[in-house]
């Protein structure tokens, strides 16, 4: 391993529907602001910058160039990823590598998404193979339920099951001021009443499409130190891809291939043996109630075809065992180049103990995922602790 | 002045030609042709369907090729009911329809297709399933030439049956349209900037020093938020030009300085104008309406030699 790397600050957008007062490159400057503000810094101490969005949804391409100035990207290093939904947290293992080796002092992750401009379920379509996907896809929902019914049939979860999950997402976000989808009265039956989008997938399991942004400082250990009190150290950051086509895996959400290989080798590397003791919180991309639970088992928080059990028991809500997603997830909140970095700044808020109403007490070892192309992700796992 | 939000409607039209490739060049033949599925296998033995190159389970070269199908089982399934814009013809997919995870007897993975069946009390993991071809004549060479697949009751289970190499032979291109909406969100410097332009003037943005920059924008080079416009004149000098003899009307195009900017733009050149040299005073000629009615970088029509 390179050197040491940690998070010093984050800043997010207030996430939500649609944002016409500002275009896109304003948009991720408030996130930003934000960040830097947060550890008293400028523009001026941030070596280089990663940034991260799926270009179709606005139809823009190179994007880094239409937003340099306003990133302060001008005569700087400004690396652009697009990893689909993982994009985010693509940013923030890029940085740690680039920090790790060296490379630079500060970096700088900024994602986001500006869904209003652009038409999200037809432009996802274009993600598919254009020779043998595109002209029988479905938009990202279709995909999804079909991927659910394949987990519901492997392990009789229920739909009250994945209704809690939209239950406890919803309520959690009530304590998060970024969250775009706030419901402290939501019911399991009032999710179970909601609109069926795609079967077994109705409107409240899914997640909303919002305009937001999210930015991450992070920093070698020569600096960390002097940019945050306490920073949310990086004790794995592994990225794991899967195959190519969309229907090549068979369970692709019941038996996620990258998500179970990239947790394993992280878990290895952070020396983490038993995931639902040894974590103290969770931030994991859920696009859907239905991936959540089937995540609860490829993370090994239970045992296989215990994702359901585990939310009847209440192990990963706010005052369970293991929180999980105590922001109010994805579900919550999706402006989607952005979403996996969220994931990545709400479990070192919580780690470096800036998450406010949604603190949970005493956080160690936090984990935060990101998930998206096809079934690509990304791990990290932060603690208060230097490696 | 209004302050309102500015958004602006912009049609994106790209089209594309797709090679198949080496592999998808006679699968696609096979299916049109003779409503055959054919697929590749790797050295482990796995069954993989769209045929390829290298296997992602083996991270090795596939070893030879085998037919599958063209009976099937349901891997996945749910009934859509929410309309989305299909990009390749711009309009809305009827609902619902019935989607799934299909997988040929024989292969070892799937594919998404339309599943006739709209009742999800009907479709379970596991039913077998058979192709409903489109006529030879219609079909077009792509998955499509599968209406759908239906349910099947009867009949043997399918498995991989070895075959030789197929020949690529002549190679298989899709022509394809993507065409998506989207609707810009102008920032507040742009919206100013652009508002003015309708109403004939040309706004900048003007940073502490008294710097100025057209067109009007958010956040100068190093990164300064930009928070004051002021108005400047419609000239400024030509600094380089170009004719796009490529575009329908070999239209001009010049990289213009507003006077007292310190950024140029790029904007149309009137017609004769890229014979200027380099230096040459302009002037903007407007044409308030501009794209679609809407406020637009073409309020100016285009840069002229300044009268």
């Amino acid at each position: 391993m390179g050197r040491r790397v940690a998070i010093v600050a984050t800043g997010q957008t207030d996430h939500t529907s649609r944002r016409t007062d500002v275009n896109v490159a304003e948009l991720a400057r408030e996130a930003v602001d934000r960040c830097l503000a947060s550890a008293g810094r400028s523009l001026a101490d941030v070596d280089a910058i990663v940034l991260g969005n799926m270009e179709m949804f606005e139809g823009i391409n190179m994007p880094d160039q239409w937003m340099a100035s306003a990133l302060g990207a001008v005569g700087k290093p400004l690396f652009k990823l697009n990893t689909g939904g993982t994009v985010g947290a693509s940013t923030a293992v890029a940085a740690t590598q680039l920090l790790s080796a060296g490379v630079f002092r500060r970096v700088l992750c900024v994602g986001y998404e500006k869904h209003s401009e652009g038409s999200v379920q037809a432009s996802i379509t274009t993600v598919g193979d254009p020779v043998w996907e595109r002209a029988v896809m479905a938009g990202a929902i279709g995909n999804f339920a079909s991927m659910a019914s394949v987990y519901v049939d492997e392990s009789g979860a229920t739909e009250e099951q994945a209704a809690k999950v939209a239950v406890k997402a919803r309520r959690n976000a009530c304590r998060n001021p970024h969250a775009h989808l706030r419901m402290p009265d939501i019911t399991v039956e009032q999710v179970l009443a909601s609109d069926m989008l795609a079967h077994p997938v109705r409107k409240l399991d899914m997640c909303p499409s919002s305009d937001g942004a999210c930015a991450v400082l992070m920093a070698g250990e020569q600096d960390a130190p002097g940019l945050a009190a306490r920073p949310a150290w990086v004790h794995a950051a592994v990225t794991a891809h899967d195959q190519q086509f969309m229907g090549d895996s068979l369970k692709r959400l019941a038996e996620m291939r990258s998500l179970i290989a990239a947790s394993g080798k992280a878990y290895a590397q952070a020396g983490i043996d038993d995931p639902l003791t040894d974590l103290d919180v969770a931030e994991i991309y859920e696009p859907a109630t239905y991936a959540e639970l089937a995540m609860y088992e490829c993370l090994r928080f239970c045992e296989t075809g215990g994702g359901g059990r585990l939310i009847d028991e209440g192990v990963t809500e706010m005052d369970g065992r293991l929180p999980v997603n105590p922001s109010g997830g994805v579900l919550s909140a999706n402006p989607v180049g952005a979403t996996a970095l969220v994931r990545v700044a709400e479990a070192a808020m919580q780690v470096m103990g800036d998450a406010g109403e949604h603190q949970v007490e005493g956080v160690e070892t936090a984990l935060a995922t990101g998930y998206g192309g096809n079934a690509w992700t990304e791990i990290l796992i932060l603690r208060s602790a230097r490696p | 002045m209004t302050d309102e939000p500015l958004r602006l409607k912009r049609q994106v039209t790209l089209g594309y030609r797709f090679a198949a490739g080496r592999f998808g060049t006679p699968f696609f033949r096979a299916l049109r042709e003779e409503g055959r599925v054919l697929a590749t296998v790797d050295g482990e033995g796995n069954v993989l369907m769209p045929p390829r190159p290298v296997s992602g389970l083996t991270n090795a070269p596939t070893q030879g090729w085998v037919e599958v199908g063209p009976t099937a089982t349901l891997s996945g399934y749910t009934v859509v009911h929410v309309p989305f814009i299909d990009p390749m013809t711009g309009e809305r997919r009827p609902v619902p329809y019935g989607f799934g995870l299909v997988r040929f007897e024989g292969a070892g993975t799937n594919v998404y297709h339309l599943i006739d069946e709209t009742d999800p009390g009907k479709l379970r993991v596991g039913l077998r399933l058979e192709p409903v071809f489109k006529p030879v004549a219609e079909r077009r060479g792509n998955l499509a030439d599968i209406r759908f697949f239906r349910v099947r009751s009867d009949g043997e289970a399918a498995t991989a049956r070895p075959i030789p190499s197929p020949e690529v032979g002549e190679p298989v291109v899709y022509e394809q349209k993507i065409d998506l909406p989207y609707v810009y969100t102008a920032g507040a410097a742009q919206r100013a900037f652009l508002r003015g332009l309708a109403e004939g003037r040309v706004v900048a943005s003007v940073d502490d020093d008294d710097g100025r920059y057209v067109p009007a924008r958010s956040h100068a080079p190093d990164g300064r938020p930009l928070t004051r416009t002021r108005d400047v004149a419609p000239t400024g000098v030509l600094e380089a030009a170009t004719t796009a003899r490529h575009l329908p009307g070999a239209p001009a195009f010049g990289l213009i300085r507003v006077d007292g900017s310190l950024t140029p733009m790029v904007h149309r050149l009137a017609e004769g104008a890229e014979e200027l040299a380099p230096g040459s005073r302009v002037e903007a000629v407007f044409a308030p309406g501009g794209e679609d009615d809407e406020p637009s970088i073409l309020s100016i029509a285009h840069f002229r030699p300044a009268t």
